[in-house]
């Protein structure tokens, strides 16, 4: 069961470090989904929406993790 | 399958690869140096062809996977690989975290190595056996995400599959040649990178997972990178800031 747990820490390891930007990543996925089944915007604005919603995320959080 | 997807992803395959690869050297040598070098090749061997198995049977059962589907969970599974490499080479290159040392992760696995009682079969010592192939396997694992996801749209599993497969090659062969862990490469520069290029196509496929066009479409993955890399430099002075001020206040009180 320890052997277990350890693979499975491990693979989850692989794509969380920090659990707060991980977290916020997929919550904007989640919104930029709905937005894009409720809305019909210009090309484009939903690509845009997404990316500076994942750059700021990581920015904010590299920001905060220098600031202990 | 046009270029502009093909040479992004060899070149993400194999940077990335490249990384893990001279990680996995490192203990590698530190178990053949101490224990024996047959012991060192078992393991190493064992592991290789456990991640073998592990691409030749989940690479085909993908394609059968629905695109959209598979799009957008590959998709945010590069995405937060992405940017956890990211995040990380982010604050290392600020000074927040210290850089990884693969002189120091030797000297420490050669010692734990010393210290284990040597019980040696027919040449073959368990400990560094089981040594080795746990450390090809847990770093092979992320080369093997990284080729599967990489490699899961049509066309794209063999360019992934080639740019892992050069860059080990690569280590080995200089491994074989300098018989020392790789310390002189630059492994945050190549972490940076790294993330970079594997954040934009977990963006992209995210993208395309949800329905987004993206503008110019294949054309945008170069355009995604240059967007990360410019975040990724912003959020290096950032931290850098951020933990000088602290420093500051701290120093104040």
């Amino acid at each position: 069961m320890s052997a277990l747990r350890t693979v499975l820490n491990e693979l989850v390891g692989l794509f969380v470090d920090d659990g707060s930007l991980a977290l916020t990543l997929l919550l904007w996925t989640i919104l930029m989904g709905l937005a894009v089944a409720l809305f019909t915007p210009a090309p484009g604005v939903m690509a845009a929406l997404l990316v500076v919603g994942y750059l700021a995320a990581l920015l904010v959080n590299v920001w905060r993790a220098g600031r202990p | 399958m046009s270029w502009t997807q093909t040479a992004p992803t060899m070149a993400a395959a194999f940077l990335a690869s490249l990384v893990e690869c001279v990680e996995a050297l490192t203990i590698v040598l530190a178990v053949g140096t101490v224990r024996g070098w047959r012991s060192a090749f078992a393991g190493t061997g064992a592991a290789a062809v456990a991640l073998l198995a592990v691409v030749l049977v989940l690479g085909p059962t993908l394609s059968r996977i629905p695109v959209q589907g598979l799009q957008l969970v590959v998709g945010l599974l590069l995405l937060l690989f992405g940017m956890r490499w990211l995040r990380k080479a982010i604050l290392r290159a600020a000074g927040v975290v210290a850089l990884h040392d693969e002189e120091a992760v030797f000297r420490s696995e050669a010692a734990n190595l010393r210290l284990a009682a040597v019980t040696a079969r027919h040449g073959v010592d368990p400990i560094a056996t089981v040594t080795a192939f746990k450390a090809v396997l847990l770093e092979g694992v992320e080369v093997v995400f990284i080729v599967l996801a990489l490699g899961a749209a049509p066309g794209l599993l063999w360019p992934a599959a080639a740019g892992a497969g050069a860059a080990a090659l690569l280590v080995v062969l200089v491994g074989l040649i300098v018989h020392r862990p790789l310390a002189q490469v630059p492994e945050n520069t190549l972490k940076f990178a790294v993330g970079v290029l594997i954040a934009a196509f977990g963006v992209f496929w995210t993208g395309e997972g949800l329905g987004i066009a993206w503008p110019g479409h294949d054309l945008a993955i170069p355009v995604l990178a240059v967007l990360l890399l410019a975040a990724g430099l912003a959020g290096v002075r950032l931290a850098a800031a951020g933990r000088a001020a602290a420093a500051a206040g701290s120093a104040a009180s």
